[in-house]
């Protein structure tokens, strides 16, 4: 392993080590699933504004997103539009959505489906259809994992190699997502969060100011790149339109962003957090995506654009910018992931199992314990 | 006459909010986030937007025009939260 090396995988070792430090700080055994499932109801609106934002942009979105940007040009913005059009639906369902969840102890959006129509084969199908969509995301985040890694060896490992560890890594996290529950998960996207999207952002602006000296190179690009497909083109006029509808319908159904409601303590903080969401999520992507449009004036990043925010920041800062920016992506990455590993947990055992075994005493009761969790390891350190 | 200061101009605009009929207040906003929406979604109005000139403060204009549809739905959320905060509809 080379010096650099150290700087790459060092920085991301500290942080895991950091965020699986707070995860046992903050420990506490749920009595029951509702606790596990969204942490009691018990967070405040920046922690509903982070973890909506960690659970909305995934690391893939400084992979995918910025070398959609990079390559096509403005087409790059309908993720910003979708994302904040989706915000103001969760604001204005909050006080209907967070109230039946405390009356009738909901913990899902298919639990709430199900209540709502009084039927549990509602409640099992709309589960499964999440549980379905997440899936192409889950495998574009361990894409992302992958890609992490093999930066982090700054070239050093194979592909296939890189994905290993990725997963690998993600796996691993995993065990303290599953024993932790919903909010260990909270806790940890508010440190997550802070790191990819606030730390992203300054990044970028750093880049603005002092490697494009501001926003001349954005304007300098050819004019295709500021056109949207219109009419008689070969995408059509109404492709935009489309890619955008998707997503802000998408937004109001996606899984982990409507059980944030339920962890809020009250409907003031699902409503506060979704105000906190707006510049959070917002600022972070635009951005993302202004330096994503003057780094399409670099060859090397037009060449490969999905890769270009690893060849700027190499490019940029060398070793030590690479390695904070493979940070931001890692932190993005892993808190996306564990909010769709512990959303599907939950759906997959509150929607669907227990309404064919409605006596699994895990469906009503408290977290697993297991070797894993402190309270194991401190009567195991107990004399006697 | 003297003009009214700060602080009476603040307590008739939130006089003014309290006053609102639920039905002018569910109006201004279906209105405004109807606006936004149509702005991503409609052809009409997001390829008027397209294209790079003319450009402002140095930032083509497409990017502009995506720019003020995200601030326009921004500040019209943080201004229905201050309304029905005033309000007291809040929880």
């Amino acid at each position: 392993m080379t010096g650099d090396m150290f700087i790459t995988f060092g920085i991301l070792a500290v942080f895991f080590a950091i965020i699986v430090a707070i995860l046992y700080a903050t420990f506490r055994q749920d009595k029951t699933f509702t606790g596990y499932a969204v942490g009691g109801r018990s967070f405040k609106a920046i922690y509903i504004a982070m973890s909506y934002t960690n659970s909305w942009w995934p690391g893939t979105t400084f992979i995918a997103y910025f070398g959609l940007t990079a390559a096509f040009g403005v087409i790059g913005w309908y993720a910003l539009l979708y994302t904040l059009l989706g915000v103001p639906a969760m604001y204005l369902m909050a006080r209907r959505a967070w109230k039946w969840g405390q009356k009738f102890d909901l913990r899902t959006q298919p639990d709430m489906l199900g209540l709502r129509f009084d039927s549990k084969h509602v409640k099992v199908v709309a589960s499964l259809i999440g549980v379905i969509s997440l899936f192409p995301w889950i495998v574009l985040g361990l894409q992302a994992m992958g890609t992490i890694f093999r930066w982090a060896s700054l070239n050093e490992l194979s592909i296939t190699t890189a994905l290993i560890i990725g997963i690998a890594t993600i796996a691993i996290r995993q065990i303290w997502t599953v024993q932790m529950g919903m909010r260990g998960l909270v806790i940890t996207d508010l440190v997550q969060g802070f790191v990819a999207y606030v730390g992203a952002g300054i990044i970028c602006i750093g880049l603005l100011v002092f490697f494009f000296n501001g926003a001349s190179e954005i304007g300098s690009l050819s004019g295709e790149f500021y056109e949207l497909p219109g009419y008689g083109s070969a995408l059509g006029g109404w492709y935009f339109a489309a890619i955008t509808f998707t997503g802000i319908i998408g937004a109001l159904c996606w899984p982990t962003s409507y059980q944030r409601i339920y962890t809020a303590r009250d409907v003031r903080s699902v409503k506060r957090g979704t105000l906190l969401t707006l510049p959070i999520a917002g600022i972070f992507y635009v951005l993302l995506t202004l330096v994503a449009m003057a780094a399409a004036t670099m060859p090397a990043v037009a060449d490969d654009p999905q890769n270009g925010w690893f060849i700027l920041l190499q490019e940029a800062g060398g070793t030590v910018l690479l390695g904070l920016g493979i940070l931001v992506v890692f932190a993005a990455s892993m808190g996306w992931i564990d909010g769709c590993v512990q959303v599907c947990g939950t759906q997959i055992a509150n929607d669907v199992v227990a309404q064919y075994r409605p006596s699994a005493t895990w469906a009503r009761s408290a977290s697993p314990r297991s070797r894993w969790s402190p309270s194991w390891w401190r009567g195991r350190s107990s004399p006697g | 006459m003297p003009a009214p200061s700060n602080h009476i101009r603040g307590v008739t605009m939130r006089s003014a909010v309290k006053k609102m009929s639920t039905q002018a207040k569910n109006r201004v906003f279906a209105t405004l986030f109807t606006l936004c929406f149509l702005m991503a979604v409609f052809p009409p109005f997001y390829l008027w937007g397209s294209g790079a000139d003319p450009e402002i403060l140095g930032l083509p204009f497409a990017v502009v025009y995506m720019l003020f549809d995200a601030l326009l739905l921004a500040l019209g959320v943080w201004a229905l939260y201050w309304i029905e905060d005033v309000r007291g509809e809040l929880d």
